[in-house]
């Protein structure tokens, strides 16, 4: 099998699970921002 | 009298010159007629003639008895694109100025689909291994499924990608034609009742503070996260942070109207650098149109099957459609939605929630640039 094709699927469950970690953590992020900022106002 | 030195260039011309006046005018008319990215694929059709005319000026040459002469568009391509990325980088502060991340904001969970529709990207760079393609040149034109030019641009040339300018034609042209792919991708894994669940949009507040640090936290998770990826993602942050604090007024409305109309006019012209006949005329640049599409697409069917995977587990049911929104083409793709869910259902607006996934898609596009600029440098 190509080497760059293994390599390549690595890339890519690699990458959308990096991915989706951070839009996770962006998520949860902004929730709590927005949860203390509006009880703040 | 000798006029020989009349024909020099037209002696010159090659066939594979001949082609790039021709595509060239294709790019032109495509602007014009069709308005399919005019403001992108005008000064890349105008440049691929200029750059393919025998002994152009507007590239370097070395002239008999003159010597070494500087041409302005390879001039502007070593410093501005060559040297430091700078110009899709700097393009950025603009399309961060323009975006208003309000309808994300007060509906967060939309973030995910800006993740799942890069899916695209990864399947792309796949397949380019496959049909041959080092693992350099298949990453970046994965990156055409980033469904946006500026981290297509980036990638390739931090790359060292010999298909810069395929590349970009095909990133620049796809986002043109969202219209007409994603309906078909979309239709090719929904069914019409899908297409017609009805969303309430009931948007929670979202306050100024929450406005403003966003940008700042995003740069600083995805920085953390994806250090590759603080260039695009830091200047798209900078410039709706310029936006949202709401005291750069002016400065705010240079980089959302100003700055993105000055950088696009010279990107265009620039990229067309890499569309010399001789680099760009072959099959390769063929097979690049057609992975550019397999990206698209494939960007399309991730959000949308992400959609319904949620579905299965939520009892609120997601229009699947939303998903596929999560590409970058800004608002091109929520717009297609809308007018796809007002087609099958014609009071039903999803509007706001395509915009959301829309947004999130901006963030995530830049992000798989620079995770995948990250996972590549390790397997080269």
């Amino acid at each position: 099998m190509n080497e760059n094709f293994l390599n390549s699927l690595q890339i890519m469950w690699k990458g959308m699970f990096g991915i989706f970690v951070v839009m996770l953590v962006i998520l949860l992020v902004v929730v709590i921002l927005t949860k203390v900022t509006t009880e703040k106002q | 009298m000798d006029f020989a030195f009349l024909f020099d260039g037209i002696m010159a011309v090659t066939w594979q010159q001949l082609l790039m006046y021709a595509i060239g005018g294709i790019l032109i008319y495509l602007a014009i007629n069709k308005q399919y990215e005019p403001s992108l694929l005008l000064p890349m059709g105008f440049g691929a003639i200029l750059v393919n005319i025998p002994l152009s000026g507007a590239i370097n040459q070395t002239i008999e008895g003159i010597g070494n002469m500087n041409g302005v568009i390879e001039w502007l391509f070593n410093v501005g694109i060559g040297a430091s990325e700078a110009l899709p980088i700097i393009l950025f502060i603009g399309i961060g100025a323009m975006i208003d991340f309000g309808p994300l904001l007060s509906n967060p969970k939309m973030l995910l689909f800006g993740a799942a529709a890069q899916f695209g990207i990864f399947f792309t760079i796949s397949i380019a291994t496959l049909l041959g393609f080092d693992m350099k040149d298949a990453a970046s034109i994965g990156i055409i499924g980033a469904a946006d030019g500026p981290p297509s641009i980036l990638v390739s040339q931090i790359l060292h990608s010999k298909y810069i300018g395929a590349i970009a034609v095909a990133a620049y042209s796809y986002m043109a034609l969202v219209p007409i792919i994603q309906p078909f991708a979309i239709k090719l894994v929904t069914t019409k009742k899908e297409r017609m669940i009805r969303m309430p949009y009931t948007p929670g507040s979202v306050t100024k503070t929450t406005r403003v640090l966003f940008p700042i936290i995003v740069t600083v998770i995805a920085g953390l996260v994806a250090p590759m990826s603080v260039s695009l993602v830091g200047f798209l942050m900078f410039g709706n942070l310029i936006r949202e604090c709401g005291v750069l007024g002016s400065l705010s409305n240079v980089a959302e109207n100003v700055l993105p109309n000055l950088i696009t006019l010279l990107l265009g012209i620039t990229i067309s650098f890499s569309m010399r006949a001789e680099q760009f005329v072959s099959l390769d640049t063929v097979l690049i149109m057609c992975l550019g599409l397999i990206a698209f697409v494939f960007d399309s069917i991730g959000g949308v099957l992400f959609a319904k995977f949620l579905n299965l587990l939520s009892k609120n049911k997601i229009n699947p459609m939303i998903g596929a929104a999560g590409i970058s083409a800004f608002p091109m793709s929520a717009r297609v939605v809308q007018k796809m869910s007002l087609k099958e259902d014609p009071e039903n607006h999803i509007l706001m929630h395509a915009v959301g996934a829309n947004v999130s898609g901006q963030i995530g596009s830049v992000l798989a640039g620079g995770i995948v600029l990250q996972l590549v440098s390790k397997f080269l």
